[in-house]
């Protein structure tokens, strides 16, 4: 267990290593733009781990007296889209080590990072955080494939680009709560994520970009599934033609034929 | 007017804690003051003093890069239509990497929701984007002789495509003589006559909404001493156009009466 004062040492430096950055956008453009289904990538140890680990400590627990937003949806027919799903996203409520982080992941030096990863230029942030934040998933929660809202209707912008960092040690493929990336026909999962510690996945968003972890978590008392989403926006987009949605985009894929998990 | 607006505690501790103002103070200081922001004249703005605290000043001088080893910084749009210098002296950095980590603290801070809601209850604008890459913006440093024309600011961020609505500016001098000159000086939209003069002193901030014709600058050379300079941090605010579409213009710079 790290202290306070630990963590005020971690704050004073940049907890990103932005130079360190710059080149990993480099060596994994390419890759990052011809990746399948659509472009994306998994990036092990994005930020280093003794910040997260304080991070990890720095998480309220789901019972915690805490602004969770609890957030269910439902298919038509009743099933559960999502379920046992908790956001958070009142910056001033978080840790310091926290919010530094979210501060820096809208920072200006890391869209210029995803910029030069993805190719979108012009990255804006969004400053409320809607939908982003902290997320944690609890036992037997589920968030079906979807495609997320591709429109922020309170700022008027495009939405372009999902970053998840997953904060969850020791984690087991039978707990199930792996990434499923899908085709935009719905007709094949591509890849099976591990949401491991550490581990960053970095994603274009369109209204085919059908990803989601729909198998019920199977995780132990006390652990839940948690990670920071952070969204990332343009003014207008010139990549191709994508509806306008202000909401999710749920669909119910076949768990029958699945990749191994990674 | 000076106003308690940021938290107790050393500027190490406020800025290491990513919270340096007091949310709820300013969410009322906005409450109160809103009416006269809009009334304003000679556009709608205010000026807040003691924004940062004296020692919070002197924390950020002691951390003010060293901008004369960037030569070229003074060029850029620096002749009006007529040919005459629009600004001498001056000198900026926007990126945020070339400052220290506390600085970008006090950036990050300033662009964050819980600031930009301040924003939006105290000017009317809403809903308001920062710009994480501080196009124009960051720190500013004039120098002894040098000056800013009158003019209004260019009303696009370059890279985003959003419509420029708030300038926020913050001085950075704790030993500031006003017989120095550099008033921020604010003129009327038919460039009569200057309607505002605020001395650039340490610690206060001055606001105001951004158009066509909020006119500003310190036109007058600056008489401070040599190895003395003028020094503040700006941060620009924005909206997109589907919320609010002014024309699009570049900086406007102005004539002053005499020179017409």
């Amino acid at each position: 267990m790290t202290t306070a004062t630990d963590h005020r040492e971690l704050l004073r430096r940049p907890i990103l290593d932005f130079s360190r950055l710059q080149a990993l956008a480099r060596e994994h453009a390419a890759g990052y733009r011809g990746a399948e289904p659509f472009p994306h990538i998994v990036l092990d140890g994005l930020v280093a781990p003794e910040v997260l680990e304080a991070v990890c400590e720095l998480i309220p627990a789901p019972d915690a007296p805490m602004p969770w937003r609890r957030v269910e949806a439902r298919f038509g027919d009743g099933e559960a889209a999502q379920a046992r799903k908790l956001g958070l996203a009142r910056e001033l409520e978080l840790a310091p080590l926290v919010r530094r982080l979210i501060w820096e992941l809208n920072s200006g030096a890391f869209l210029r990072f995803l910029s030069n990863l993805t190719g979108i230029q012009g990255l804006i942030p969004d400053p409320s955080l809607q939908g982003s934040g902290i997320h944690q998933i609890l036992d037997g929660g589920v968030l079906a494939v979807h495609a997320d809202f591709t429109w922020h209707k309170v700022y008027a912008l495009a939405r372009r680009i999902n970053v998840l960092v997953y904060l969850n040690h020791d984690w087991r493929e039978e707990w199930g709560g792996n990434l499923q990336l899908w085709t935009p026909d719905l007709q094949r999962c591509v890849r099976r994520i591990l949401p491991s510690f550490g581990r960053c996945v970095i994603f274009n968003t369109s209204a085919r970009s059908f990803h989601g972890h729909p198998e019920p978590l199977r995780c132990p008392p006390g652990i839940t599934r948690r990670s920071i989403a952070m969204y990332y926006y343009t003014a207008g987009r010139d990549d191709e033609e994508v509806a306008d949605t202000v909401a999710t985009d749920w669909r119910k894929a076949p768990q029958d034929r699945l990749p191994a998990a990674e | 007017m000076a106003a308690e607006l940021m938290r107790e505690g050393t500027p190490d501790e406020l800025l290491l804690d990513c919270h340096v103002f007091d949310y709820p103070r300013l969410m009322q200081f906005a409450e109160t003051h809103a009416g006269a922001y809009a009334a304003a004249a000679p556009f709608p703005h205010i000026v807040i003093d003691e924004f940062l605290s004296d020692d919070f000043v002197r924390f950020v001088c002691a951390r003010f890069p060293d901008l004369r080893e960037r030569p070229g910084q003074e060029a850029v749009s620096a002749q009006t239509d007529d040919g005459r210098p629009a600004q001498a002296g001056k000198r900026w950095i926007s990126r945020e990497s070339a400052v220290d980590i506390a600085i970008r603290c006090l950036y990050w801070e300033l662009n964050s929701g819980a600031f930009l809601a301040f924003l939006e209850r105290l000017t009317g604008i809403a809903p308001l984007l920062p710009d994480p890459y501080l196009a124009g913006g960051g720190l500013h440093e004039t120098q002894r002789g040098g000056f800013l024309r009158v003019h209004a600011d260019f009303n696009r961020q370059p890279e985003l495509g959003l419509a420029r609505r708030l300038n926020l500016l913050v001085y950075l001098n704790p030993d500031w003589n006003p017989a120095w000159g550099g008033d921020l000086e604010l003129w009327d939209a038919d460039m009569a006559q200057c309607v505002q003069r605020v001395p650039p002193l340490g610690g206060r901030c001055v606001i105001f909404s951004t158009s066509r014709n909020s006119f500003h600058g310190h036109p007058h050379p600056l008489a401070c001493p040599e190895g003395q300079a003028r020094r503040s941090l700006a941060m620009y605010y924005y909206t997109h156009d589907a919320v609010a579409a002014p024309a699009r213009h570049d900086t406007l710079w102005q004539a002053l009466p005499g020179e017409k």
